[in-house]
This record gives structure tokens, sequence and C-alpha cells, in this order.
């Protein structure tokens, strides 16, 4: 009897599987290539430098056109370093809400006890209707103590904002017998590292009010139909808005106000 | 393997003859072929009969596949993959809208960290879903090639000077929108050139496939529960210490919180951060096909970690965002070599079978990478430690025009000394790739040769 060429019960060599059935021979699993991604290194290349790029450019120009502060007006009501007492401010000298000229400025400190955020260094001497303010807001002097400035602008005892500043650029706009903030933004223009103090500035002219920080403009409006009109019996004044549990602190340097 | 296994080429005992090989034919002939199909009768032609027009085959034809086993392990990690990365895209629309609702009237460091979350969220899960996809369905991945390092080292500094140059001339930040992608890049190139430059010593050794979804987990996966376990033990530490443990505002003469914070920054935030930030590397670890790549796939998990906090961190500087980069520059080293050494250590425990040591080997990269992290970030408190050291440490230092101080010394002093290690262990990886090892068990199983895991096929 002649031999087939091809032995039916025989193992096809390389086969995976020796003792299977002949018809049961399992495919050579089927092989991807894997491409090489030559192209790759060159796309990411060529996009971080587009994105790099235009980032650049997009932070300067932006930047660039950024509005200035305002200038100040042309009549200078006081002007005062802060460094020590001159007579202008009247100090309040409560435990929970204490304003002192210490530490080369006003310093103001507030713990948890006080119920209200309260004005405790008032600029008795003179009185606003139209106004631009500037100071320097400088860390706390004490390690345990959080910034948290309170600056006020008052129309009358009961009327006013109070603007309330945190170690983050936030600033928070309160009127009285409100609880939520009428108002609230961060001042992308604030010095974190506050060493070298930042400079708050509050223009206001009629219901419109400019507030710039660091010689950038970062807000005019109408405080969201809250602001105030002084009418020439305002008061400004400054202070530490009370934290939820610890001390807070705030000290104030190189106050200037002026008048149109 | 055996020495014996003449598959193996060892050589046989004496006293057998040598083995043959298995004859090509049977001895016996066989049966010869069935028939295809019977054969059929003729037409009886004096009846109406048309004659019988023969049967089928007498068995079925068997078909002539056998499906290789199904996958279950590619299976479920698909499926949790698949799951996870949908509910990523959810949450970066989640996100994108707040932030779009948000627009008029948000800060620098929101549109930074909301945006750049958003945009990995959507446009890397898409990307993470397609690899899940095409891994479900069997498709390779390509190695992954990145440019050489040298290109993301220049685009750091360029934007870094770019930010420096900004501070320095005083001239304003963009509104937020404009900023933030300058700020967004300073936390991104840093680390990527970290990982572009460990992967080319490594010589690329994994796939796109897995760097991405590596370092899609350790951007939301890790962070999200190192988040929340920092978060609970912070609670737990200030209940049992009776101390504000978690703020930096410490009042040095409070030993509680001193104490709280000290374990706090160096116990706790390692434990939970080295422990979660290599999970997505974890989870493919036995698919690994060696220390090189279970190295590099931790190092994206940790790249991707890194870039997220950093982010967060450098917008909390506001005006400042350049400060806070240029100090946070070696950040990617800390997380990226850490999470690395972190799953280099489970993978010498769980998969290092041969490895001399492994035990060993395997726990000091773990201890490694915890102790690191906490050595890290105790040393920032050494500035509450009244005297000489405290003094040192809060001098000021300008760092062309920035103001820094003494830490920011001791912090590249710190990177410097973690770079020296990633290029030993690189270095060492490195030797060891190019020498033979043994192959693990698992690699040996599914196949019947003996061979690596291939680098083709689905399993990559």
């Amino acid at each position: 009897m002649q031999q087939p060429d091809v032995q039916p019960f025989a193992p096809q060599p390389q086969q995976p599987y020796p003792y299977a059935f002949p018809m049961m021979v399992a495919p050579p699993a089927k092989q991807y290539p894997v491409p090489e991604g030559r192209r790759v290194p060159t796309i990411w290349t060529m996009t971080l430098i587009v994105l790099a790029v235009g980032a650049a450019l997009a932070a300067i120009f932006g930047g660039l056109l950024r509005p200035v502060a305002p200038a100040p007006f042309g009549t200078k009501v006081y002007a005062n370093s802060l460094a020590q007492d001159d007579g202008a401010w009247q100090l309040a000298n409560d435990p929970a809400n204490m304003c002192v000229f210490a530490n080369g400025s006003l310093d103001a400190t507030a713990d948890e006890t006080a119920t209200t955020t309260s004005p405790s260094c008032t600029l008795s001497a003179h009185t606003v209707t139209d106004f631009d303010m500037s100071v320097r807001l400088l860390p706390p002097a004490a390690s345990n103590t959080v910034f948290l400035a309170a600056i006020f602008v008052r129309a009358s005892e009961t009327d006013g904002v109070a603007f309330i500043i945190s170690d983050t650029g936030l600033i928070d706009v309160y009127v009285p017998n409100q609880r939520p903030p009428v108002l609230s933004f961060t001042a992308d223009q604030w010095h974190a590292n506050m060493s070298a103090g930042n400079v708050f500035v509050i223009q206001a002219q009629g219901s419109t009010y400019t507030l710039a920080m660091n010689g950038v403009e970062v807000y005019q409006g109408d405080l969201n139909g809250y602001a105030v009109n002084a009418a020439g019996s305002g008061s400004i004044a400054l202070g530490a808005a009370p934290p939820v549990s610890g001390s807070t602190e705030a000290r104030f340097t190189d106050f200037t106000l002026t008048a149109p | 393997m055996s020495p014996t296994d003449p598959q193996q080429g060892g050589a046989m005992p004496p006293g057998y003859p040598p083995a043959s090989a298995y004859p090509q034919a049977a001895p016996n002939p066989g049966y010869g072929a069935p028939p295809a199909v019977a054969p059929g009768y003729p037409a009886y032609p004096n009846y109406g009969y048309q004659g019988y027009p023969g049967a089928p085959g007498y068995y079925l034809p068997f078909p002539n596949v056998v499906r290789a086993p199904r996958d279950n392990y590619r299976l479920v990690v698909g499926i949790i993959c698949t799951v996870s990365l949908g509910l990523t895209l959810l949450g970066g629309a989640l996100f994108a809208v707040i932030l779009g609702v948000e627009s008029s009237n948000t800060s620098l460091s929101i549109v930074a960290v909301l945006g750049y979350i958003a945009l990995t969220a959507m446009a890397g899960g898409g990307v993470g879903l397609y690899f899940t996809i095409r891994a479900l369905m069997g498709r390779p991945s390509a190695t992954v090639r990145l440019p050489n390092f040298i290109i993301p080292l220049l685009l750091t500094v360029a934007v870094l000077a770019v930010g420096i140059v900004q501070y320095d001339a005083g001239i304003p930040q963009a509104t937020p929108w404009l900023e933030s992608p300058l700020l967004v890049l300073t936390g991104i190139l840093p680390a990527v050139t970290i990982f572009t430059f460990a992967a080319q010593r490594l010589g690329f050794p994994t796939t796109w496939r897995r760097v991405w979804l590596s370092f899609l987990s350790g951007t939301f996966l890790a962070a999200l529960i190192a988040i929340i376990l920092e978060v609970i033990a912070g609670f737990a530490l200030s209940f049992l210490l009776r101390a504000d443990t978690g703020s930096l505002n410490v009042d040095a003469s409070n030993a509680s919180q001193v104490i709280g914070l000290l374990i706090t920054v160096s116990v706790i935030a390692p434990l939970a951060e080295e422990g979660f930030k290599p999970i997505g590397p974890f989870i493919i670890l036995w698919r690994l096909s060696g220390p090189a790549e279970a190295f590099l796939v931790g190092m994206a998990a940790g790249t991707g970690f890194a870039i997220f906090e950093t982010i967060g961190y450098i917008g909390s500087g506001v005006g400042d965002w350049v400060v806070i980069a240029v100090l946070r520059i070696g950040a990617g080293l800390l997380h990226s070599v850490g999470a690395g050494m972190a799953t280099l250590g489970w993978y010498y425990l769980l998969r290092g079978k041969g490895v001399a040591q492994r035990y060993a080997k395997g726990l000091g990269c773990l201890a490694y990478a915890v102790v690191q992290h906490g050595i890290f970030n105790g040393s920032t408190l050494l500035q509450l430690v009244p005297g000489p050291l405290q003094d040192l440490l809060s001098a000021p230092v300008w760092f062309f025009g920035l103001p820094m101080d003494g830490s920011f010394v001791l912090a590249l002093v710190l990177y410097a000394g973690i770079a020296t290690v990633l290029v030993m262990v690189t270095n060492a990886l490195r030797k060891g790739a190019s020498t033979p090892t043994p192959v693990p068990v698992a690699d040996v199983a599914p196949t019947p040769a003996a061979q690596p895991t291939p680098a083709i096929g689905g399993l990559r």
C-alpha cells in the first residue's frame, strides 16, 4: 500500500498542541506589528514648543494690556507712614479688637471672642466724600496669627462697606446686617509672599468704586449695588477681621488719602 | 527550567541513550483518509427511482479554529478602566461647566487647577478610553517614545524665565485665563523633563498605554484617595492631640501642635501618597516585563500626581506664583522617583521570583519611597525650630530677583540627592536589563514555551 504524502495522525512540526486532532490545530497567533512611533517625539516636541510660546505671549501681552491703578486725586488730605502715632487715629483698646502703633506699623489684632467685624483704628481727623485711599498691607508680626485685614468705608455709624482681605488675596465685601459677602473675588496681583507688602487702593467716585492691588486695577463697579456715598460725613477705618478660631492680625503702613 | 530537560538544552543523566526526536510520521501507516462522501448508486432504469444521490460525509466538519483562552485578567482590568475613565470624562465635563459658570469671577489658582483637571480629564480620559478599548480588542500599543529630555528641559527654563522676567520687570499679570497656561506649563514641564530623562536612560521599556493609564491613575485616582486619607487622618490626629495639626501657622511653643504637624507632613502624607500613587501600576504589575518597566510606569503615576499637586501649590502663590514654581521645580523628582521606587518594591515582592534578596530589595524600595517623602516634608518644619537653623533657613535668598529664603537652598540640596538616586537606580536597572534574568512563573504559564512576555499582541 502506497504511503500517503501526509500522515494524518502524525504531529505537525511547530504546532503547540501535539496531541490534538489534526483538524483542531490552532492557527498561529496573529502578530500585530508594533508601530515604531518615530513621528511621536517630533509631534511632542512641536506641541510643547507651540504651547510654551503661546503661553508666554499670552501672559506677557495680556499683562501689558491690563488697566493700571487709578491715579490719585489732586488734593492730598492725609499721608502718614503709620510708623508713629500722629494723633489722627482713634485706636480701640479692647482685647478682642485691638489697635496699636507697633512693629513699625499700625498693628490691628482680633481674636475669636470678637462677635463682629468692627473698626479698631479709625481715621478720626478727616472725613471723606469722594476719595482715593492707598495703604500697604504687611504680614502679621506674630507667627501664630493669621493675616485678615479689614478696611471700612463708613457713611455713618450704621451704613458702610467693609473690605476683608485674606492672606490669599481674596477680597470679600460686606455690608452691615447681611451675612454673605455682597462681592467676593481674588486680586490676582496679590503677593502671597507678603514680606514686601501689598499696596491696596480704593477710589470712590459717587457710587463707582475702583479697587487696585499692587498697581493694577482689580475691580471697578458699584459693589453690586451696595456702594455707599459718604457725602461729606464719611470716615475711613482699619482693623483686623475676627477669625472663627485663634487670632488674626493685620499691619498697615504708608497710608495716603487724596480728594478731588 | 530543569537542567536535564533536553528541550532546554540540558544534558541527560548518564545511563540512558539520548532521546531521539519525535518521529515525524507514525510507524503505523494509518488507515488512510476517510472518503469525503459516500458513493452514490446509479438510477434503476425500470422504475421511477432516480437513484440515490449520495450522502454527505459521515462526520460533520469540525471548525478549524481553536480559540485562545479568554484573558480574564485583561477583561477585568479593561472593564475597571472603562468605568473609571467614563467617570473621569464626566468629572472633567463637570469641572469645565463649573469653570465656565464662574469664569467672570474666578482666581488664577482656580482657573489653573480646574482648567488643568478639566482638560486632563476630558482629553486625557478620552485618550485613555481609546487605549482601553484597543486593549479589550486585543490590539497592541506602541512602545513609548519621547523627545530627548533636553527639549522639555530647555522649555522649562524658557517658561520659568518668562515668569521671572514678568515678575522682575513689574509687568502685571494677565487675566487668569491668559496667565494660567504659563503657570500650568511651569508645573508640567519640569515633571515631564524628569520622566523623559528616566525613560531615555531605561531605553523606553514600556508602551504608551501603560504610561498613559498610569499617569491618569496618579493624577486622579491616587490624588483623590490620598486627599481623603489625609483629611481623615488629620482630623483623627487633631482629635487625639487636641490641637490644630493641619495649619502651617504653628505656635512653636505649643508642643502638641508641632508634633501633630510633624506627624501630618512626615508620616501621614508620605504613607498615604506613596501608598496609593502606584495604584495604577500595581493593577498591571503581573503584566510588566521587568523591573525597569515597573519603575518607569510607577514614575508615570508619580508624574501625574506631581503635576496635579504642583499646579495647586503654584496657583496659591497668586501674584508670586513664579516663586512657588521655582521652589517646586523638583517636586516631580520627589513624587515620580518615590512612586517608581514603590512600584519597583511591589514588583520585587510579588514578581521577583529568582531575584537575589527580593524581599530585602522590595521592602527597601518601599521604605525608601516613604522615608524620602517624610524627610522632604519634615525639612519644611525646620524653620519652626528656634535657633541658628531657623535663622539660616529664614534668611532671604534672591534667585534672579525672586524673593526666596534659605529653605530654597535646602530644597535644592534634597532635589540633588533624589536626582542622584534616580541616576543610580536607572543605572542599576539598565545593567540588570542587559543581563539575562529568570523568567517569572507568571510569564511562563500561559505559553507553551518559556519565553518573556511578548512585546506584541494584546498583552501590552
